[in-house]
């Protein structure tokens, strides 16, 4: 749909002023991460004084960023990765599938969503110390340390999310049936039509649940500070936190480590968006 | 038997996934459920109590009691984000449809708050609610000419938790609209060509094709917002740590200091359940209210 | 005989290649650290090294873990069953980890290391549940009466404000009002728990009987004692409006020159070191004023050991190392705390530098007092302070709120008796 100029304009007005309430914040994080510490409460001002890029060196060097950068992106990759098939396969039996069973399970699952993560805590973590032939663990569990202080420990209980299920099962529910069926006729599997069909029709849906997935775990704090002791496992929002103390904040080191911190975020994001706009998506459905 | 048809290939599907959401999530759930009978320091083995830890909490809430208090400050906040949530992103959404150059940029910087890791977010707005030194009652005094004198934002009983549900919807817009966009990806775009050459305009577009078409979408952005909503506790933590007075603590909070802080494991899981209740209650109504399903193309 | 081998090969491959195994692997955790990297340096790369040097395949693996997370970490780590070796903790901790079994007492210990004496007793108590020790202070900080001395004299004070009495007049008049803001504030005290605490003890009175089963909060004193921390807010309006920056806040109050008193650990001088240096010979301290009695409150950061840690004579060898006054004196150094023994403080250059801080040691001295140890610490701060806001924003009179407060504190501490 062609718009007019002056349609245009609005839109354009409308969004850019709308995105400047959004970066308002960032801005200010951004120039008080080039503040020295003693200008940032001086008064509030954009432009630093003196541009401090070192701030940002100093934040890197604290504590071993390039380490935990890659322990982040290793985890953020490999949930996400695991959501996407697990969660799909899922929703695709509880969207197409009929079997036994199936509506109770799916509230099961959406039902989990609504305990909050505080209270089951305690019980994981019990379960990943004692899991059997891990981590110098016996058969019984006893023994080591179990999955506690592993890759597996930290991936595993993120591997599989009830929203991912919940957002597909929506997503696929919405599909037209007519390809599949016609599929079916022509005696493809289950399994083929998931993978040749449904998936590629799916882009939107999984670039947006790859997304939110891969955000909220590279942004996962407590989960990785409760499972790892070792420094070389931990993850970058952990290394952050030394800069936030009780008595005090190194504002300028925090600002520059979170500006540092979500850039990779934004780079995954601006590629992925790119299945939100038409044209990509609806092939196959015309006509 | 049309039920089990698929049976076998379904438990193909689901096995992998659901094996592991069995160990990492439905069992630990009713571990915690077993926990909310007993009496659970963490450090020695749980002592039954039967149903003592919820007769506290309801008499906690006929008393007005902390528990009350927080369930309270969780509905304020879940009616304060959630309908203003869900329009501004409708609305943004339909905005970044639009096929113009730049629109990257646009949804980027929409994004931008969600990316963000939530202490950072919540300690710049802390700076901007600062009563002093924040930019809020700066850009207030100068807008007013002074007539605005300084609010104390999250140090005022009365202001804390508007200030925080403002922060949280501008921190969430993003996500909510990402999927509102995902939801339009799927409208056709020959029922707005049909539509145009009938004559019909913008308004009426949306409200015969758009609107019913995103139903689906919304409803599922009303029951992830209702889960979410419930649960909020990050923010709150950082901020104002449910204070001042009790203004801002919410369920999860006060299941966090009484998990963890007073070491009261099976009351907080209690607690979690009286929450799983109220929103399995809220979603169901939310539900209905939509009536989502299935869509059917004309 | 091949088999053997390579049995032998497989056990030497999995006790890891390469290096040596250490023979014990201490796991510390570390909650006071500073935000610009100082205390993480001196551990890891100073005083850390030392100990493993002297210690031969011994490791110490360091967490740095802030206060907001701690609570977590630790309930998770003993339900688990990985405990920490050694774990420092804050001061309203020695009740409930005694009384759960996550400290492990260590009197034999100190009595054959025989320094106890060095160290401040109101530090030391700090570490105290029912006459037994489970750890060893690390970080003091004791809270007094901070005061612009020019804006005293200028209000007819020759001396700090000795008596409530003299509190409330001197604060009325120096506070600066400009309509209905303040701003400048006769003394800026924060809405806490911990300032009402002050008074009451001024007051000479108790938060709990002798054996810590009940509430003393309804008693006269507390009253008394509330009254007067709502009335320096409610009725003589000396306190810092909204508008003004407050305690935790961007600038503190009392460094940005808009209070002329407050009350505040060592911190206050630090504020006014960083952000108003020219005023700090101005600034004086007094301890908090009398009513019946004159206290001075310590907070006090610690050491425990927990009684699961498999190598506790090792622990307890890092404790002690760590409370080495020259060692203990540079770690108070990058937090800006006062060492709680006297040896540390005399090592201290810092302390040395600013001649407020003397000050500080010899009132945490002479008046020094700790909080009672009692279990549920956490539950009772959260209620105490509600009560205390509840007064002062006066949502209740300070009367109701503690007869409140009173009945739920006998409830609380009698589930533990009963137990």
């Amino acid at each position: 749909m062609r718009l007019s100029l002056t349609k245009k304009s609005i839109l354009h007005l409308l969004l850019a002023a709308g995105a400047v309430t959004m970066i308002l914040p960032f801005l200010w994080m951004v120039s008080t991460s080039l503040k020295p510490e003693s200008e940032i409460f001086a008064s509030p001002t954009w432009l630093p004084q003196v541009w401090r890029w070192g701030n940002y060196r100093a934040a890197m060097e604290a504590a071993a960023f390039g380490r935990y950068f890659l322990n982040t992106v290793l985890y953020s990759v490999l949930v996400t990765l695991s959501n996407l098939l697990l969660c799909s396969l899922a929703a695709y039996a509880f969207a197409r599938l009929e079997f036994r069973g199936k509506n109770v399970l799916f509230v099961l699952v959406l039902a989990t969503m609504m305990i909050p993560g505080q209270v089951t805590m305690v019980p994981v973590f019990v379960m990943l110390k004692h899991w059997p032939l891990a981590g110098g663990n016996d058969w019984l569990g006893a023994g080591g340390h179990g999955l506690l202080n592993s890759y597996p420990g930290l991936v595993l209980p993120a591997a599989v999310g009830a929203f991912g299920i919940f957002l597909l099962r929506q997503f696929f529910l919405t599909l037209p049936r007519e390809l599949e069926d016609a599929a079916r006729l022509d005696g493809c599997s289950e399994f083929g039509i998931y993978w040749r069909i449904i998936l590629p029709l799916s882009k939107p849906a999984l670039a947006t649940l790859g997304i939110f997935t891969f955000t909220a775990a590279w942004n996962e704090f407590l989960w990785p500070l409760l499972i790892t002791s070792k420094d070389s496992l931990k993850t970058l929002q952990i290394g952050l936190q030394v800069f936030q103390t009780q008595y005090t904040t190194r504002w300028d080191l925090l600002m520059a480590g979170t500006v540092v911190v979500t850039i990779p975020v934004l780079i995954v994001f601006l590629a992925g968006q790119k299945y939100f706009t038409r044209g990509i998506a609806m092939s196959g459905l015309k006509g | 038997m049309k039920a089990a048809r698929h049976q076998p290939i379904a438990y193909a599907f689901l096995s992998p996934g659901l094996a592991l959401f069995l160990v990492f999530t439905v069992i630990p759930v009713f571990a915690a459920l077993y926990l909310s009978f007993c009496r659970y320091d963490v450090i020695h083995s749980p002592a039954w109590l039967g149903v003592r830890n919820y007769a506290r909490l309801w008499q906690d809430i006929t008393n007005h009691g902390v528990f009350y208090l927080s369930l309270r400050n969780t509905l304020q906040y879940a009616f304060g984000t959630i309908p203003l949530g869900l329009a501004l992103a409708l609305a943004l959404a339909l905005l970044l449809n639009a096929r113009l150059k730049g629109m990257g940029v646009y949804r980027t910087t929409y994004y931008l708050p969600v990316v963000t890791s939530m202490v950072a977010v919540a300690m710049v707005w802390m700076w901007i609610y600062d009563p002093s030194y924040g930019l809020l009652n700066y850009l207030l005094a100068r807008l007013s000419s002074g007539r605005i004198t300084p609010q104390a934002w999250l140090a005022d009983p009365g202001q804390a938790m508007a200030a925080i549900v403002a922060m949280s919807v501008w921190k969430g817009l993003g996500y909510n609209t990402v999927i509102y966009l995902a939801g339009l990806q799927g409208i056709p775009e020959h029922l707005y060509e049909a539509a145009t050459i009938d004559g019909a305009n913008a308004w009426q577009r949306f409200r015969r094709i758009t609107w019913p078409l995103l139903k689906p979408t919304t409803a599922f952005i009303l029951v992830v917002s209702v889960i979410g909503a419930s649960q909020v506790f990050a923010q709150v933590y950082v901020m104002t740590n449910g204070g001042p007075n009790n203004a801002t603590t919410t369920i999860v909070h006060q299941i966090f200091q009484n998990a963890f802080s007073y070491l009261k494991m099976g009351y907080a899981s209690a607690m979690a359940f009286v929450l799983f209740a109220l929103i399995f209650l809220l979603s169901l109504i939310t539900l209905r209210l939509t009536r989502a399903g299935q869509v059917e193309y004309a | 005989m091949m088999g053997r081998l390579l049995l032998l090969l497989g056990c030497a491959l999995l006790l890891g290649c390469g290096g040596g195994e250490p023979t014990a692997e201490l796991e510390l955790w570390i909650t006071d650290f500073s935000s610009d990297n100082s205390t993480r340096v001196l551990l890891d790369k100073q005083l850390l090294p030392r100990f493993e040097a002297a210690h031969p395949g011994v490791k110490v693996n360091t967490q740095y873990i802030s206060w907001a997370y701690i609570d977590q970490k630790l309930a998770i780590s003993f339900a688990g069953g990985v405990q920490p070796d050694v774990f420092q903790v804050g001061a309203e901790y020695v009740g409930g980890l005694a009384y759960r079994g996550m400290a492990q007492p260590l009197d034999d210990r100190i009595a054959e290391w025989g320094q106890q004496s060095d160290f401040f007793p109101a530090s030391w108590n700090t570490c105290v549940y029912q006459g037994k020790t489970y750890g060893l202070p690390y970080l003091s900080a004791p809270r007094v009466l901070l005061y612009r001395r020019d804006l005293l004299q200028r209000a007819g004070y020759a001396h700090p404000p000795d008596t409530w009495e003299e509190l409330a007049d001197a604060a009325q008049r120096m506070t600066v009002r400009d309509g209905t803001v303040t701003t400048l504030a006769g003394i800026n005290l924060p809405v806490s728990w911990q300032v009402f605490v002050e008074f009451l003890w001024e007051n000479g009175g108790q938060i709990f009987n002798e054996d810590g089963t009940r509430s003393r909060l309804d008693s006269p004193e507390a009253i008394e004692a509330l009254q007067f921390y709502s009335d320096l807010y409610n009725q003589y309006q000396v306190c810092p409006t909204a508008g003004m920056p407050t305690i935790g806040g961007s600038i503190p109050v009392f460094a940005s020159q808009k209070a002329a008193m407050e009350f505040n650990n060592q911190f206050g001088i630090r504020n006014v070191q960083k952000y108003a240096p020219a005023l700090l010979p101005k600034v004086g301290l007094a301890p908090t004023p009398r009513r019946k009695q004159r206290v001075v409150s310590v907070y006090t950061d610690w050491l425990a050991m927990s009684p699961q840690s498999k190598h506790q004579d090792l622990a307890w060898e890092l404790m002690t190392f760590l409370m080495e006054p020259d060692n203990l004196a540079a770690y108070n150094a990058t937090l800006f705390f006062i060492p709680p023994r006297r040896s540390a403080v005399k090592a201290a250059k810092f302390m040395q530098e600013t001649s407020q801080l003397q000050e500080f040691v010899s009132l945490m001295d002479q008046y020094g007092r700790s909080l009672p140890a009692i279990p549920e610490w956490f539950e009772i701060r959260t209620g105490l302070q509600s009560a205390v806001s509840a007064a002062i924003y006066q949502t209740k009179t300070p009367e109701q709120a503690l007869r409140d407060y009173s009945r739920e504190l006998d409830e609380l501490l009698a589930e533990r008796v009963k137990q």
